[in-house]
C-alpha cells in the first residue's frame, strides 16, 4: 500500500511509547558494572534462581497451553448468558494484584486453604514447593492463552470445519489438521505472552511459595533480594532476565512477523 | 441414491421441498438471498433446520418428527460452496487427500488416489501448491476433486461458478457436466444457463419458496410464474387461446402456434428479449441495429417469417420500467415486455415512455 494508514500526528506518540519503554532498560544497561557482570551472573544462587526460573516457567507454559487453550475453546463457543460473568472471572488474574493471588493460592491450596487442608491430610503439601511456584505462574499467566485462544476462535466462522465434517472427518482430526493449523498465530502469541508472564513472575510466588533458595526462588525474586545486599548483583541479574526475555519473544515471534511481511 | 428432502428454517424463510432422481441433477434456480445456501447446507447436515426431513436412498438423515438427525461426517453428502473451501494450511494435494484419509485410507494411499483425482480435474501440476496460489476457477475445481475424493452419495454445489471468470467458468462447468453424469446432485445457482447446461430438472426459488419446478426445458422455455420467467430470461404474456392467436386482457391480439391448447382456454407465451424488437419509435434504426447484430430475421418488419403466419405484424404495447446497459446493447425493460435496443436507440427512451414490441417469429402458445 503507498498510502499510508498512520496519521503524522501518531508519530511523536509512537516514539514516546518506544522510550517509556527503551529508557528504562537504557538506564538499567548504563549502571551494569561490565568488568564484574560475568562473575555476578554466573554466580551459584544466580544460575540457581535462573535455572529454577526457566524450569518452572516453561512447565507453566505447557500447562497454559494444555488447559488455556480448551478454556479458550469453550469460551468461544459456548452460548450462555453467564458467559460474560465466567470470562470476567477467568481473566481476573490480569487485573489482580499479583499478592492478592498468591494469598487466594494460600487460601485454596495453602495448609489450611479449601482445598490444601485435605491434600495436608493427604500427606501432600503445596505451598512453598516447586510446585507452588509453577502454579502461581500458571494462575497468572492462564488468561493471556485464554484471551487469545478466545478471539481467534471467535473470529473462525466454522466455514472449513463444516466441509471438513461433510467429507467424513471427526471432530479431533477436524480439530488438528484444520482448527489448530489455522489458530497457529494466536497460539504463538499466547504461548509467548503467557511464557513471558510466568518468567517476570513475582508477587503471587512470593506470596504463595515463599523464597526457598534452589525450591522457589525464582529470578525476579533473587534481583528483588540482591537489591538489598548488592545493588550491582541485582543489575547484574536484571540485565541477564532482560535477555533471556527479549531472546524467547524475538525468536517465537519471528515467523508470525515473516508472514506478514 | 435418490434425495427427498424438505427444509424449513422459519428465521431464515425457507419451506421446501426437492426431490432428486438417482443418478440426476436438479438445479435450484434463484436469486441471492432465496434461500438456496440454506436448503443445501440442510441437506449437508451443517445446518439445523427448525423442521423437515430428507431421505437419501431409503435411510432417513434427518426427521424432525421423529428427532432424527446423521452428523455431516456420516451422511456421505458432498458439498461445495461459493467461499474459499480449501483448506489454507496444506496443500492442494493434501486436501483432495483429506476426506480419503478421513474415511481411514494410509496417507500414501490416499496421497495416490488424490492425485488420480487432481489429474482428472487438470490440476495435476498444482499438486504441492498451497490454497492461496491458485485462482479462483483452480480452487474450484480442486474443491471439486476433494469432494468427489470423498465419494459422497450424493453432491450438493452451491454457486460452483460465482467468483470464477467467464472462461474459467466455462470450462469448469464442462468439468462439473462431465463428474455429475451419474451422481444424484443438486446445484443451487441464479444462472438460467447452468440449469440448461447441467440440469434435468430445475426448481425456482422465490424467497424461500418453490415458485415453480419441473424438467428444465418445460419450465425454462414455458413458465408459469413471472419469477420463473424472469430467471429465465422471459417474459409471459398471459391471455386467452383463440385459432392461432392469444388476446391479452387490454385487446393486444399475438399471432401464435395454438397446436398445445384448446380456444377459449387461458393460455399464454413466452419470449426473450433477444426473440423481439422494438417496433416505435425508429422502424429505420431497428433494421439497422439488427442488421450490425446480424441477425438472422430479414430487416424488414413486414416480411413474413418461416412458417407462414403473420408473426412480423404482432406488435404488444408497453411502457418502460427501466433501462438496464448489457454488454454492447442496453436491455429496455417494461411492464410486461424486454427488448435489447442499441444505446443510441436507448438515449430515446426513458422510465414512462411508451413503446411497442414486434415479435420476429410466431411464438408456441401453451395451457395456463
Amino acid at each position: 500500500m503507498t498510502v499510508a494508514m498512520m496519521p503524522r500526528w501518531m508519530m511523536p506518540l509512537a516514539v514516546a511509547a518506544g522510550a517509556l519503554v527503551a529508557l528504562p532498560l537504557a538506564a538499567t544497561a548504563l549502571r551494569i558494572d561490565w568488568s564484574r557482570l560475568p562473575e555476578l551472573a554466573a554466580s551459584p544462587s544466580a544460575l540457581d534462581a535462573l535455572g529454577l526460573s526457566l524450569r518452572t516457567a516453561a512447565v507453566a507454559t505447557a500447562l497454559c497451553v494444555a488447559l488455556g487453550v480448551p478454556l479458550g475453546f469453550a469460551l468461544a463457543t459456548w452460548r450462555s448468558r453467564a458467559k460474560p460473568a465466567v470470562r470476567a472471572l477467568v481473566l481476573a488474574p490480569l487485573v489482580l494484584p499479583p499478592v492478592v493471588g498468591g494469598l487466594a493460592l494460600l487460601y485454596a491450596f495453602g495448609r489450611r486453604g479449601l482445598v490444601g487442608a485435605s491434600l495436608h491430610a493427604a500427606g501432600v503439601e503445596l505451598a512453598f514447593t516447586t510446585v507452588a511456584v509453577v502454579l502461581a505462574q500458571t494462575f497468572v499467566a492462564l488468561p493471556f492463552m485464554v484471551l487469545a485462544v478466545e478471539s481467534a476462535v471467535s473470529a473462525r466462522g466454522g466455514h472449513h470445519e463444516a466441509l471438513a465434517a461433510t467429507l467424513g472427518a471427526s471432530r479431533s482430526v477436524t480439530l488438528w489438521r484444520v482448527t489448530v493449523p489455522a489458530l497457529r498465530p494466536a497460539l504463538i502469541t499466547g504461548t509467548v505472552l503467557a511464557f513471558a508472564r510466568a518468567l517476570g513472575e513475582f508477587g503471587a510466588t512470593l506470596t504463595f511459595a515463599g523464597s526457598l533458595p534452589g525450591v522457589t526462588r525464582t529470578l525476579p525474586l533473587e534481583i528483588y533480594l540482591q537489591r538489598e545486599a548488592d545493588a550491582d548483583a541485582a543489575v547484574a541479574l536484571a540485565a541477564v532476565l532482560v535477555v533471556v526475555a527479549v531472546t524467547v519473544v524475538a525468536l517465537a515471534y519471528r515467523p508470525v512477523v515473516r508472514r506478514a511481511s | 441414491m435418490t434425495l427427498d428432502t424438505r427444509v424449513v428454517a422459519a428465521a431464515r424463510g425457507v419451506e421446501v421441498r426437492l426431490a432428486v432422481r438417482a443418478g440426476q441433477t436438479l438445479a435450484v434456480l434463484g436469486p441471492n438471498g432465496s434461500g438456496k445456501s440454506t436448503v443445501l447446507a440442510t441437506i449437508a447436515g451443517v445446518l439445523r433446520p427448525d423442521d423437515g426431513r430428507t431421505d437419501l436412498d431409503g435411510d432417513t438423515l434427518h426427521d424432525h418428527a421423529t428427532r432424527t438427525w446423521v452428523p455431516p461426517r456420516q451422511r456421505g453428502i458432498g458439498l461445495v460452496t461459493q467461499g474459499a473451501d480449501l483448506f489454507p494450511a496444506m496443500s492442494v494435494l493434501d486436501n483432495v487427500a483429506f476426506g480419503i484419509r478421513a474415511s481411514g485410507a494410509r496417507a500414501r494411499d490416499a496421497r495416490t488416489q488424490a492425485l488420480d483425482w487432481l489429474e482428472r480435474v487438470g490440476l495435476a501440476g498444482a499438486a504441492h501448491r498451497r490454497p492461496a496460489e491458485l485462482s479462483g476457477g483452480q480452487a474450484r475445481r480442486a474443491t471439486l476433486a476433494r469432494t468427489l475424493a470423498a465419494r459422497p452419495r450424493a453432491l450438493l454445489l452451491d454457486e460452483p461458478f460465482a467468483g470464477v471468470d467467464v472462461e474459467a467458468a466455462s470450462r469448469l462447468r464442462t468439468l462439473v457436466a462431465d463428474v455429475t453424469r451419474d451422481v444424484t446432485t443438486v446445484i443451487a445457482t441464479h444462472d438460467a444457463l447452468d440449469a440448461h447446461l447441467l440440469a434435468q430438472e430445475v426448481a425456482v426459488l422465490e424467497h424461500g419458496a418453490i415458485a415453480e419446478s419441473g424438467p428444465t426445458r418445460t419450465v425454462l422455455a414455458h413458465p408459469r410464474t413471472d419469477f420463473a420467467a424472469r430467471m429465465a430470461g422471459r417474459f409471459v404474456l398471459r391471455g386467452t387461446a383463440g385459432s392461432g392467436t392469444v388476446s391479452l386482457p387490454d385487446g393486444t391480439t399475438i399471432a401464435a402456434d395454438t397446436a398445445a391448447v384448446s380456444a377459449g382456454t387461458p393460455a399464454a407465451v413466452a419470449l426473450a428479449a433477444g426473440e423481439v424488437h422494438l417496433a416505435h419509435p425508429g422502424e429505420r434504426e431497428l433494421g439497422h441495429e439488427r442488421a450490425l447484430r446480424g441477425g438472422r430475421e430479414p430487416a424488414s418488419p413486414d416480411s413474413t417469417p418461416p412458417g407462414g403466419a403473420p408473426g412480423g405484424d404482432t406488435t404488444v404495447p408497453d411502457v418502460v420500467a427501466w433501462l438496464e446497459p448489457r454488454g454492447d446493447v442496453v436491455r429496455v425493460q417494461g411492464t410486461r415486455t424486454a427488448v435489447d435496443v442499441t444505446p443510441e436507440t436507448a438515449a430515446t427512451l426513458s422510465p414512462g415512455s411508451p413503446f411497442r414490441v414486434r415479435l420476429s417469429d410466431v411464438p408456441r402458445a401453451y395451457a395456463i
